[in-house]
């Protein structure tokens, strides 16, 4: 897996993976500014952000570190572009630390278009920002038996709201987006919203958020499904789960099921809790000591998000580096 | 090893009253001794099987538990295990997520370290369970699987069993594990369980059948009713209970009494 640092909105790197594209939309060139808005006909280009590339038929693995270490406060504004040809395949590690505690408003928009047959793993980290507040849009266009997963993981973050609108354009495309969040701070807030628009038929979307929740944090989450006339054959999950670890903790649940076509299976489910207790007595009868039995249950939790992380560095990373003492 | 004196427990319903569910249990359990408790629905059996294990939800509302001397009341659940106590569940928990190997290990090495011995390595335990799990008959791809989840009902009383073997306690409560059990399931507890009797080693079995009793041979037979204990008596007490059910006992007129 090849990593590239981008430092408070500047890719720092000047090498790209052998047959990719990793370039500052400052830096391309018209052809690549053209294929650009042949998806994306709304696209600005004269903004900072990137444009990443994996033409047809490559295969490829890549860290993005993005890091803030700006002394003052910050605000970003970048639009990344990512294109993914046919029969392409990426594994996409993205990171956003803050090395500073400064105040940093980062208002990101992630435009990716996924083309026939393609599959994408995108796991996205946000953590150590404790005083960072970010708004990520991203919009992903599904082309025919494509295969975006999407994971986002968000640790620490004072104000985090991920918006994700995916449409299925095509037959036989799957998206499953998941979450992971766990919040600490007393004013940390967490907020996903999930669109999914089955366009067309036989394809398949399924979500899964879970988060944890400490002392005043709060948590929201927005899911929608829509299945237009035209989708017919779609499958559907959404499931969204928060524990409750403290009194003044809170969590918004709103799963939304829209539906048109008249041959569908599409199911949702939602819940609010605290940690079991009748799990904890069983742990510890049998010598478990309490803060352990704890661990055991929180980790319990987040595996069923965690193992459907399938790319093995990805799930070691986050694993390892992400959660390590968040639990 | 174990006596209860004059123990008194009550629950709070959901209205928040305090219902008394045990009203006065004395029992006292020599090394080496099993006893049953035997008794109708609702009579308090599995609550004393409880409240020893030191589940929280219930108030001691008067009495005493000495368990090896040490006032056990005063534990933890965990304190209590690591004293040699253990409860196989009348209904074991499904813990989605807790890989079941990863918990029987952590529960052996937390025993280990109040022990003051050395915690088992991963290869080391993983010999020792796959003698033990052929012992109570499941298949080693459950170690592998989320404790109890998707159980049947007798797979999670042999993942009891298993763990009791494991841990190899000083003394064992088995809260009606002989529900839901097969004849082939329920002599397979019976021979884990009497493989661990010795002369140390004492048992509080909770049942509302004599069949296990054919099996785990009892040294003393109690009759609970209205969360007190009625009657006590050898082994063929309970073959009376099975002849004759649990009227002529006056159930009802010790109550009047009370």
């Amino acid at each position: 897996m090849i990593t590239m640092v981008i430092v408070d909105g500047q890719l720092s790197t000047e090498y790209s993976p052998p047959n990719v594209i990793v370039a500052d939309l400052k830096n391309i060139s018209p052809m690549q500014a053209d294929l650009i808005q042949q998806y994306f006909p709304q696209a600005m280009l004269d903004q900072s952000g990137l444009f990443i590339h994996v033409p047809a038929n490559i295969q490829c693995a890549l860290h993005l570190k993005f890091i803030t270490t700006a002394q003052n406060d910050l605000l970003l504004q970048p639009q990344n572009y990512f294109i993914f040809d046919e029969n392409s395949s990426i594994n996409l590690l993205v990171e956003h630390i803050d090395i500073f505690s400064q105040r940093c408003y980062i208002n990101t928009l992630n435009a990716i278009h996924v083309g026939k047959n393609a599959t994408v793993d995108y796991s996205k980290i946000t953590h150590a920002s404790a005083r960072t507040i970010r708004f990520t849009n991203t919009f992903i266009q599904q082309k025919q038996q494509s295969h975006v997963q999407l994971n986002h993981f968000v640790f620490n973050n004072a104000y985090s709201r991920d918006d994700v609108a995916i449409a299925l354009q095509e037959p036989q495309a799957i998206c499953e987006t998941r979450g992971f969040y766990v919040t600490r701070q007393d004013h940390e807030f967490v907020d996903h919203q999930i669109f999914v628009d089955h366009q067309a038929p036989t394809c398949k979307s399924d979500m899964l958020y879970k988060g944890i929740l400490q002392n005043k944090s709060r948590a929201d989450f927005n899911g929608k499904v829509l299945v237009r006339p035209a989708a017919q054959k779609t499958e559907a999950h959404q499931a969204n789960h928060h524990l409750l670890l403290s009194q003044h903790a809170a969590a918004n649940a709103k799963p939304e099921l829209e539906i048109y076509a008249d041959d569908v299976r599409c199911k949702h489910g939602a819940t609010v809790g605290e940690l079991d207790k009748e799990a904890l007595f069983y742990l510890c009868s049998r010598g478990i000591s309490h803060e352990e039995a704890t661990q055991l249950l929180l980790g319990g939790f987040a595996a069923e998000v965690l193992q459907r992380v399938t790319h093995p560095m990805t799930a070691e990373y986050v694993r390892n580096v992400a959660l390590a003492g968040q639990l | 090893m174990l006596n209860i004196n004059n123990l008194h427990v009550s629950i709070q319903d959901e209205k928040q009253n305090s219902k008394p569910i045990l009203r006065g249990v004395t029992l006292n359990i020599k090394p080496g001794e099993v006893h049953a408790i035997m008794g109708p629905n609702g009579s308090g059996k599995s609550t004393l099987a409880n409240v020893l294990a030191g589940r929280e939800e219930y108030q001691i509302q008067q009495g005493a538990v000495q368990f090896n001397n040490v006032d056990l009341l005063s534990l933890n659940p965990e304190q209590r295990a690591a004293q040699g106590l253990f409860l196989a569940f009348q209904y074991p928990v499904e813990i989605p997520g807790v890989n079941n190997m990863y918990f029987l290990r952590s529960a052996l090495n937390s025993l280990r370290k109040q022990r003051e011995l050395p915690p088992l390595d991963a290869a080391d335990f993983l010999m020792l369970v796959k003698n033990k799990i052929k012992e109570v008959g499941l298949s080693e791809n459950f170690l592998q699987r989320a404790v109890n989840e998707g159980f049947s009902g007798g797979e999670k009383k042999r993942n009891e069993i298993l763990q009791m073997l494991l841990l190899e306690p000083r003394f064992m409560i088995l809260d009606e594990t002989d529900s839901g059990l097969d004849i082939d399931a329920l002599q397979m507890v019976a021979k884990c369980v009497n493989r661990l009797r010795d002369a140390k080693r004492s048992m509080l079995v909770v049942t509302h059948y004599q069949r296990l009793l054919d099996y785990i041979e009892p040294d003393v037979v109690h009759v609970m009713a209205q969360g007190r204990l009625l009657k006590s008596g050898d082994k063929s007490l309970a073959l009376e209970l099975e002849q004759k059910g649990y009227g002529w006992l006056d159930i009802n007129a010790s109550e009047a009494q009370a």
